[in-house]
């Protein structure tokens, strides 16, 4: 079965003013399948915003090829596009509801362009109110909700006209934590009623945990990993994925290294993360093990566990001892430090 | 007649300003080349000192009125200066609205003439209602320009009557009406664009 959503070597580049030519995407290469929540990770400036305006299909790729259910969406005209657009729904960071319209009327909107019979736009409207949880807002004005509310109207005009995709154009990113974590749970239990395609780009971590199946990292215009969410955090393996993924090294109390001995990064998944090796590498191998720091992610269905801990004792016990560790399904990551 | 005109002049001027609007840079029908050559014709209109554009009229206001003197007659120049004033002003409007809107309408599937039609005029609607009262209270100053070239109208009232023959009873009362015309009209607008401000929840 091929992929819902098929970016192909897709390149976009910008000449700036200065008539530099600014690459913002280069051969990015991703499948998300249908029904999956991707996430794409980034740092500002590395092409998250323009990935998604061309997935949006408010930009054309330099090069290659957008796929959308099987179509080549990337080379269609205005006309063709108006037809795709109606089965994307985009939420933005700052909202852009009408403000002219009332929070029914902008859910109606979509379906007015889409000329749905008035009956059937009281329907969904009806349906989709209590599915947000805005009935008692029905009436108001964009300018009169919070930040929070205003996206679960993003969120229902988005879905009016049932989508296949939803794109989230770092729809989080605006509000404070706790109506992040709502927000994304909306967008989860609504996937999982609707089945809708997600994709959502953002630079927080934390959104991408909360909900995403698969990750796709970028890093100036390069898609540099993509991978299922527990193996890109149990095993990031390109330097921006781990700077996303770990607490960054200088977080590590480098005050207390001893300096003689070997600081380890013990990368934990499951049902490894009870194992107590602490103890066993010690009684075993006679290795000392000084935890330095340590810290668990939960992510939806899979427990992450990371410890890293300077290890003294003979080199040979410690290269044993290292080697016991891994057959418990521990992966060891030896890390160089300086002692400040 | 200074209703009359403005409402021809809207007829014109909005249209001419929206596609001004939408062929400037950024915007979703960009053109460069469309844009500089309204931009200058809508410069080059505005700039005409009024008096001169009545007199340079004259030859067209005749071919479509049947004469170059009376209320009727005033209402051609004055059309076409309020047109171009216009079109500048629901321009501006209009780039008030945010871009990030637009492009909601865009990804929502909406064609250029609904997102004229249901989004750009709606969003800036009290905006253009200020503007537009404005621009109206300007015109009926230039009435008083017109009626000084044969025109009709209160303005041509107050120069003929009231400046010409000295009468400065009919002078008085006539800048009187016009005084309270000005502030009715104002009023008009403000209210109705305060009015809907209010109900949007935005003052």
């Amino acid at each position: 079965m091929s992929p819902f959503i098929q970016l192909k070597g897709v390149s976009k580049s910008y000449s700036s003013k200065k008539g530099h030519r600014i690459n913002a995407l280069r051969h990015v290469n991703l499948s998300v399948e249908k029904g999956e929540i991707c996430g794409v990770i980034g740092l500002s400036g590395a092409g998250k915003s323009t990935l998604l305006r061309c997935l949006a299909t408010l930009e054309k790729p330099s090069l290659g090829q957008i796929l959308f259910d099987g179509e080549e969406i990337s080379s269609y005209s205005q006309k063709q596009l108006l037809k795709v657009r109606q089965e994307i729904g985009l939420i933005f960071q700052h909202f852009h509801l009408f403000s002219s319209r009332t929070v029914e009327e902008n859910i109606a909107y979509p379906m007015e362009i889409c000329e749905v019979p008035k009956e059937e736009q009281k329907r969904r409207i009806a349906h989709l109110l209590p599915l947000v949880g805005l009935e008692d807002k029905k009436g108001a004005y964009p300018a009169q909700l919070s930040g929070g509310q205003k996206q679960r109207v993003g969120i229902a005009r988005a879905l009016a006209n049932n989508p296949k995709l939803l794109l989230c154009d770092e729809g989080t990113s605006a509000l404070d934590p706790k109506t992040t974590v709502e927000i994304l749970s909306l967008i989860q239990d609504l996937q999982k009623k609707l089945g809708f395609t997600v994709i959502l780009i953002t630079h927080e971590m934390e959104v991408v945990k909360q909900i995403c199946h698969q990750v796709a990292v970028l890093d100036q215009g390069e898609l540099v990993e993509t991978g299922p969410l527990s193996e890109v955090f149990f095993s990031p393996s390109h330097p921006v994925t781990k700077q996303f993924v770990h607490k960054t090294i200088h977080e590590i109390p480098t005050n207390l290294l001893s300096g003689k001995g070997k600081v380890v990064h013990f990368h934990f998944k499951g049902e490894s993360a009870d194992a107590p090796i602490i103890t066993q590498m010690a009684k075993k191998f006679g290795v000392d093990a000084n935890i330095l720091l340590g810290w668990i992610d939960s992510l939806q269905t899979i427990t992450i566990g990371n410890l890293i801990v300077e290890l003294t004792g003979e080199s040979s016990m410690i290269e044993e001892a290292l080697r016991f560790v891994q057959t418990k399904q521990i992966k060891v990551e030896e890390l160089t430090l300086d002692r400040k | 007649m200074t209703l009359a005109s403005a409402f021809f002049a809207l007829l014109a001027g909005l249209p001419l300003g929206i596609l001004l609007f939408i062929t400037a840079k950024g915007q979703f029908k960009q053109s460069p080349k469309t844009y500089r050559i309204l931009s200058a014709i809508v410069n080059v209109g505005r700039s005409f000192p009024f008096a001169i554009l009545i007199i340079a009229l004259i030859p067209f206001t005749r071919f479509i009125v049947g004469t170059s003197l009376g209320t009727s007659a005033s209402i051609v120049p004055l059309a076409i200066a309020g047109a171009f004033y216009m079109a500048r002003m629901v321009e501006t409007s209009l780039f008030s609205v945010e871009k990030g809107v637009v492009e909601a309408a865009i990804v929502i599937g909406s064609s250029p003439r609904q997102i004229i039609r249901k989004v750009l005029l709606l969003e800036a609607l009290p905006s253009l209602i200020f503007q537009t009262t404005v621009a109206v209270v300007n015109l009926v100053g230039y009435t008083a320009m017109a009626g000084l070239v044969g025109g009709g109208g209160l303005g041509a009232v107050a120069v003929q009557y009231g400046y010409q023959r000295f009468n400065r009873t009919i002078m008085f009362w006539t800048i009187v009406l016009l005084i309270l015309l000005v502030q009715g009209l104002q009023w008009i607008g403000d209210s109705w664009a305060n009015h809907l401000l209010k109900k949007r929840g935005l003052s």
